[in-house]
């Protein structure tokens, strides 16, 4: 441990939202629960930053749940442990990091949007979303994975059929949402089985040595299953339909959070079971990689289309977020770490570009009531403030310098040169810059809406958003900008994790 | 990161744009107007405590690293000096020109845009002219979208597509350099290698560079975009995307021999296009695309003086073409129009802004005592002394061509000519527009008259007299023959009265014996072009309605499907998955 | 013989095959948000067969101690890693019974291993392999099964050599359990929420209100308007 007294630090990122989250259920609606939560969020990226350090200075941390480790003689511990590497412990401080900001956000939002008696409830089902997004990330076992995958999208149907009260769609959404997760997720846990049948072990590190020279059906079957049910979690594009709507109809504090961290947390699961659990010595590795890179590049495009038609902003950027987990999958697909550090920094980078923007047009849908490109027209008069964030994180989305979009998009760029895969290196690269232009036409559109249109004649006089939601909303503004310039932290971390990431593979516990 | 962030605040372009950014929450046009003139004073005393250096011993200053790249945000030699004073002098112009008219958005874009144009031609290294190459592309965009129509608003949508693609090749290329271990300095390159293959990074940044310099083919974003701005907004798109780009072919590409073809084909070819737009900014659009081939054939010659000609022609052409931009300005926000047919004998009304129209094309055209002979015959003399006879007889032919695009279009047809019901104009330009006008016409007269004081300012020292008698000779003969043509025109009675319609006021040449064969030519390459055009254009409607019909809001790939289809669909992606790892092993 | 021991040798997991398939092609055929629960809790159903198929061993018994095991030495007994699936075998060979099984390739494996790890009764040798070493046919199973409860009392008698199923899945199951639960509770809730706020459960009818709701006509023309209208009240924000 990195500081002394702080040995059970590993497991305090679930323990505090865990326990926080019964107890929000008691408050009187109204500022207690929010402002319970959003300290709560607070204490807990405090614990992720001090992980993140202690696994920077120290290298990877293994804290055993309940003392059940690996007795003497044997390597493999008894119960679950969490194993946190560079690697996850980068995901958990985004995901921490961004609860900080939304939460604070989130007041205004959901008192308009959420009936006032139902905001306990809510609260305590964001908490135990938060818990479930950090649990999937910490855990270094592979059912509890999908226990905490459970955990989380439970609340996360339950946030989103809160919408409701806006758009009854927002049933229908969580509906299919729900039915859409619970396949996922039951592959994924049917995955697990055939695993375990296969080794006796569910320990990743542990799977991965028990893995090792074991190329058979039934381990070919767990990882189609696996990667299957991830996935659909994470609305890879044949299996992205339950997302647009999902985003579309949540209530806009919930849409800000998931769009910057659930399928993060998914893309980050991925990533763990293909190469620390399964690694480079099974054949249909490289099929799945190959794979990849053709659903990647499709998902770019396809959903890009979608979202330069559509004519609701938030379900615009839902279908960029798929287009984006597209650029995510490439930096998987080329199997070095120069391209996994890419996805990861696009991971970290997106996440701060979504969070913005949906807190943007949760500002819109606060004061106008509604998030057609309609309501956008002259923002750039009526709500200056929020109609600049936009435009800056916009910007950002199409990876412009200046902003960390730019990163990512440079870093997936070099990674792409330096790999050979099936599709040319330059063509992968020119497709990535395409892709990037659609990005540039819609967030134009809405950009050109914002600032050129008029404003309707008919429209009531709006003030801008409440102080809070815009300080919230331009501290993750202003993250796109610094984290250009400070690149140690995504470019340094993301790198040394994925050296990590794809060292696991190499033995247990080698990495860093 | 604070050595990166005070790197780039090094660079006088970093300043303009953080006053664009201040200058967009002031109040009142006059007072961002005073702050923007604020701004490029103390931008041009940023540039000026950096002094100058000669080419082979640039001043560097502005280090920082971005993930391990060393960038230099400010490289100080004669070429980019040049280029900076140059995009200052047209920033306080602008100013000037918009004290009354600039919209918030485009008082506050115009210095962005103007300090991105500075900041890449300072830039030392090609990530941070990329920076700035991007920052230009994004900011421009605002002031074609200014001119507030829905045709302004699509055209706008090209220019991003295309300047952002620009950026995206430019990227690449650098992208490719980086991972193929080559220095990221930005210095001479080579389209090919010595084995004589072809540079695929480098490649990609000529056509990063050829999309900005309006290459043909690569070129239609400009005369798209540039009509369809405000008359503020496209005085200031004339200055900075197309000088831009040719500051960077002078720096990476001199000497590029494929550079003469292609600018001598947008010298000529121009002409012909221009001669067959109605809208009078769309003719002056052609005819800055036109003068563009003349400087990218100087950077092809690649000698000391074709280059210097390409850098002094640069300046002159952003006078002189922003004095002809702010003079269609001026009549646009008077008589409320640009098309050819409805305007005529307007010097009654704004005998100033006659002038200044005059001046422009006398300068345009190359009549000596003005800029553009000084400039220009450089060029052609670099041309001739090197015997690349193509090229020279492509630059006459432009010359003349200019001499009928500007002179008789532009002036005559405008400013003389018979009055029109649109002619009736309330006076003159408002008296900012009329300063801005006259300053840069000033510059046009001294550039002209002492040729010495841009002289001492180019980047290669080379002895070269423009007022010799040849080049006077040369220079008059063809004006001279051009402006007789259309007097015997005049006289026959051939002369049209300018009408409505695209080709407009151009058949008064069609009967005259000889030049039959030249204006077949205007039709052909218009008509060819225009087919062309169509074809490009309903393929892209062809296309995007097919995107729309299945990525729609009602297209099959976008509509919420029912549960059960997502879950079939899933359990078919689970079983191809299986069958694809079992076919792996 | 070899096909029928090879279908008949793994019910258990026909059974969770049959199950799984019947769940989803309920969700993927109902129209009736309530029906597609149901089939969905089917789905979630069969995967616990699964994994209690896993932890099952013919003869095995609960992992209880019994006889002279000291209580303070137990960290294998349900905290197992899978290793310590049963407390006396030392050669154990869980992942390696499985192996054997799956090793051989394609559809024809009438398994020889099968055949040969026949358990002759609790023989503690035989027992770490799971349910995968069932007797050839079902009588001999019945036969198997006495013969280890035989064993086992024997066993418990000796305080020795005794079998116990690996207790890991079970439990891993039960929070399955809790999960799927959870699942269609939430999901019921959500019908019923839906009911409320349209008025049906029909997917069909949802689709067509929440099409008239996004593009203001009705996504079949002859359906009318009436419902249309209704949605339009309703819609909200669009």
């Amino acid at each position: 441990m990195a500081i002394p007294g702080l040995e059970q630090l590993p497991v305090l990122p679930v323990v505090i939202p865990l326990v926080a989250a019964p107890l929000t259920l008691l408050m009187k609606p109204g500022r207690a629960p929010w402002a319970w939560a959003t300290l709560v969020s607070w204490v807990t990226f405090v614990t992720t930053l001090l992980l993140l350090e202690g696994v920077w200075v120290n290298g990877p941390i293994e804290y055993a749940m309940g003392g059940w480790g690996a007795p003497d003689g044997m390597t493999a511990p008894l119960g679950i442990t969490y194993y946190i590497d560079l690697a996850n412990a980068l995901v958990l401080t985004l995901v921490a990091g961004i609860a900080s900001v939304v939460f604070p956000y989130a007041y205004y939002s959901v008192e308009s949007e959420i009936d006032h008696r139902q905001t306990p409830a809510f609260y305590t089902a964001l908490l135990i979303c938060f818990t479930g997004l950090l649990g999937v990330t910490i855990t270094g076992d592979a059912f509890n994975v999908f226990v905490f995958l459970e955990i989380s999208s439970l609340s996360t149907y339950a946030l989103v059929a809160m919408g409701a009260r806006n758009d009854r769609r927002a049933l229908t959404a969580s509906f299919n949402y729900l039915v859409m997760g619970t396949i996922g997720a039951t592959f994924f846990v049917i995955g697990i089985g055939l695993l375990y049948q296969a080794t006796g072990t569910l320990n990743m590190l542990d799977l991965h040595q028990q893995l090792m020279g074991q190329s058979n059906r039934m381990v070919e079957a767990g990882f189609a299953f696996i990667i299957t049910g991830i996935g659909l979690k994470l609305a890879m594009v044949p299996l992205h339909l339950w997302l647009p709507n999902a985003y579309c109809y949540a209530p806009s504090a919930i849409s800000a959070f998931l769009a910057a961290t659930a399928t993060k947390v998914q893309v980050y699961i991925i990533l763990r079971f293909m190469f620390t659990v399964f690694g480079f010595e099974f054949a249909f590795l490289d099929v799945a990689l190959n794979a990849f890179i053709i659903l990647g590049i499709a998902g770019m495009f396809y959903a890009s289309f979608v979202a330069v038609f559509r004519d609701n902003v938030k379900q615009m950027l839902a279908y960029s977020s798929i287009a984006q987990i597209g650029y995510m999958l490439l930096g998987i697909s080329f199997g070095t770490v120069d391209g996994v550090a890419a996805s990861l920094i696009h991971v970290f980078n997106h996440a701060l570009m979504k969070a913005a923007l949906f807190m943007g047009v949760g500002c819109v849908v606060l004061r106008i009531g509604y998030s057609n490109f309609s309501a956008f027209n002259g923002l750039a008069k009526r709500m200056p403030w929020t109609a600049w964030g936009l435009i800056i994180s916009g910007l950002s989305l199409v990876g412009v310098p200046l902003t960390v979009g730019f990163i990512s998009k440079w870093k997936l760029m070099e990674a792409a040169f330096q790999t050979q895969t099936i599709i040319p290196p330059l063509l992968i690269v020119l497709l990535i810059g395409a892709s990037s232009l659609l990005a540039a036409i819609y967030i134009g559109r809405l950009a050109y809406a914002m600032l050129l249109q008029p404003v309707p004649e008919d429209a009531e006089p709006v003030k801008e958003a409440p102080h809070l939601m815009r300080i919230t909303m331009w501290i993750m503004v202003l993250a796109n900008i610094w984290f250009f310039f400070q690149t140690d932290v995504t470019v340094g971390v993301a790198t040394r994790a994925a050296q990590a990431l794809l060292d696991t593979g190499l033995g247990y516990g080698g990495a860093y | 990161m604070t050595e990166l962030l005070t790197g780039l605040a090094l660079n006088p372009g970093m300043l303009l744009i953080a006053a664009g950014i201040i200058v967009a929450l002031l109040p009142g046009r006059q007072v961002r107007a005073i702050a923007s003139l604020v701004a490029v004073g103390a931008a041009w005393a940023l540039l000026a405590s950096y002094g100058s250096a000669p080419m082979e011993a640039p001043v560097l200053a502005g280090q920082g690293s971005l993930f391990g790249f060393e960038l230099t945000s400010v490289r100080i030699d004669r070429l980019s000096v040049l280029f900076s004073t140059l995009f200052l002098i047209a920033a306080a112009l602008n100013a000037i020109y918009g004290w009354l008219h600039a919209t918030r958005l485009e008082a506050s874009m115009g210095l962005i845009y103007a300090g991105a144009a500075i900041g890449g031609v300072l830039a030392g290294d090609l990530l941070t002219l990329f920076i700035f190459w991007e920052l230009a592309a994004l900011s421009s965009v605002f002031i074609v979208w200014g001119g507030g129509t829905h045709a302004a608003f699509k055209a706008g949508m090209r220019y991003l597509v295309i300047q952002v693609g620009s950026g995206m090749a430019l990227i690449s290329g650098i992208a490719l350099m980086a991972a193929t271990g080559g220095d990221l300095a930005f210095t001479a390159m080579s389209l090919t290698d010595e084995a004589g293959a072809l540079n695929l990074p480098v490649l990609l940044i000529f056509i990063a560079f050829g999309v900005k310099a309006a290459f043909p083919v690569l070129h239609f974003w400009l005369p798209d975009a540039y009509p369809r701005a405000s008359a503020v907004g496209a005085v200031m798109l004339s200055a900075f995307t197309t000088k831009m780009a040719i500051y960077a072919l002078v720096r990476g590409f001199p000497g590029e021999d494929i550079l003469m073809v292609i600018g001598a084909a947008m010298a000529v070819i121009f002409i012909f296009f221009g001669a067959a737009a109605s809208d009078l900014r769309r003719v002056l659009a052609y005819s800055l695309n036109s003068q563009l081939g003349f400087m990218v054939c100087a950077v092809g010659i690649g000698s000391d003086l074709a280059l210097n000609g390409a850098v002094a022609h640069a300046f002159a052409s952003v006078i002189y073409k922003g004095m002809l931009f702010m003079a269609m300005g001026a009549v646009l926000t008077r008589a409320g129009t640009m098309r050819a047919g409805e305007l005529g004998g307007l010097y009654r009304a704004m005998p100033l802004t006659a002038v200044i129209a005059f001046i422009g094309a006398m300068t345009i055209t190359g009549v000596p005592f003005f800029a553009g002979f000084v400039t220009k015959s450089m060029t052609i003399s670099a041309a001739g002394y090197y015997e690349h006879l193509f090229v020279w007889l492509a630059l006459i032919v432009a010359t003349v061509g200019a001499v009928q695009n500007i002179g008789v279009r532009i002036f005559f047809n405008t400013f003389l000519g018979p009055r029109t019901t649109a002619a009736k104009v309330s006076g003159d330009a408002p008296l900012p527009m009329l300063v801005a006008m006259g300053l840069a016409a000033a510059i046009c007269f001294i550039v002209g008259l002492q040729p010495n004081l841009l002289w001492s300012m180019l980047p290669f020292d080379y002895e070269y007299h423009a007022y010799t008698t040849d080049h006077l000779i040369t220079q008059m003969q063809l004006i001279l023959f051009s402006i007789l043509l259309f007097a015997l025109a005049q006289k026959a009675g051939l002369a049209s009265t300018p009408r409505d319609g695209a080709l407009v006021d151009i058949d008064w040449v069609y009967r005259v014996p000889g030049r039959v064969v030249l204006m077949g030519l205007v039709h052909g390459t218009a008509a060819v072009w225009h087919r062309v055009w169509w074809g490009i254009q309903a393929g892209v409607k062809g296309v995007v309605k097919g995107l729309y019909n299945t990525h729609g809001p009602e297209g099959a790939l976008s509509r919420s499907w029912p549960v059960g289809f997502m879950a079939l669909f899933t359990a078919l992606v689970l079983g191809l998955m299986l069958i694809v790892t079992f076919i792996a092993y | 013989m070899d096909i029928i021991e090879f279908i008949v040798g793994r019910y258990n997991y026909w059974i969770f095959i049959t199950l799984m398939m019947m769940g989803l092609y309920i969700v993927i055929s109902r129209g009736n948000l309530v029906k597609t629960i149901v089939g969905l809790n089917l789905f979630q159903t069969s995967v616990f067969i699964f994994y209690i198929s896993i932890g099952k061993i013919v003869g095995g018994t609960a992992p209880i101690i019994v006889g002279n095991y000291k209580a303070d030495d137990s960290y294998g007994d349900g905290h197992g890693d899978g290793y310590g699936a049963d407390a006396t075998v030392t050669d154990h060979g869980n992942s390696g019974a499985s192996e054997n099984l799956h090793d051989t390739d394609g559809l024809d494996l009438p398994s020889n291993s099968l055949s040969a790890d026949v358990p002759a009764g609790g023989e503690v040798s035989a027992a770490s392999g799971s349910l995968h070493q069932m007797p050839e046919t079902a009588a001999d199973m019945a036969s198997g099964t006495d013969a280890a409860y035989a064993s086992v009392a024997d066993a418990a008698a000796q305080g020795a050599e005794v079998i116990y199923t690996n207790p890991l899945p079970h439990v891993l199951i039960l929070t399955a359990i809790v999960v799927g639960v959870a699942t269609t509770a939430v999901g019921l809730a959500l019908a019923v929420r839906i009911r409320e706020a349209y008025g049906t459960i029909e997917e069909d009818e949802l689709e067509a209100e929440d099409h008239f709701a996004e593009f203001g006509v009705p996504l079949h023309p002859e359906q009318g308007q009436g419902r249309g209208q209704g949605s339009q009240t309703q819609g909200g924000a669009a």
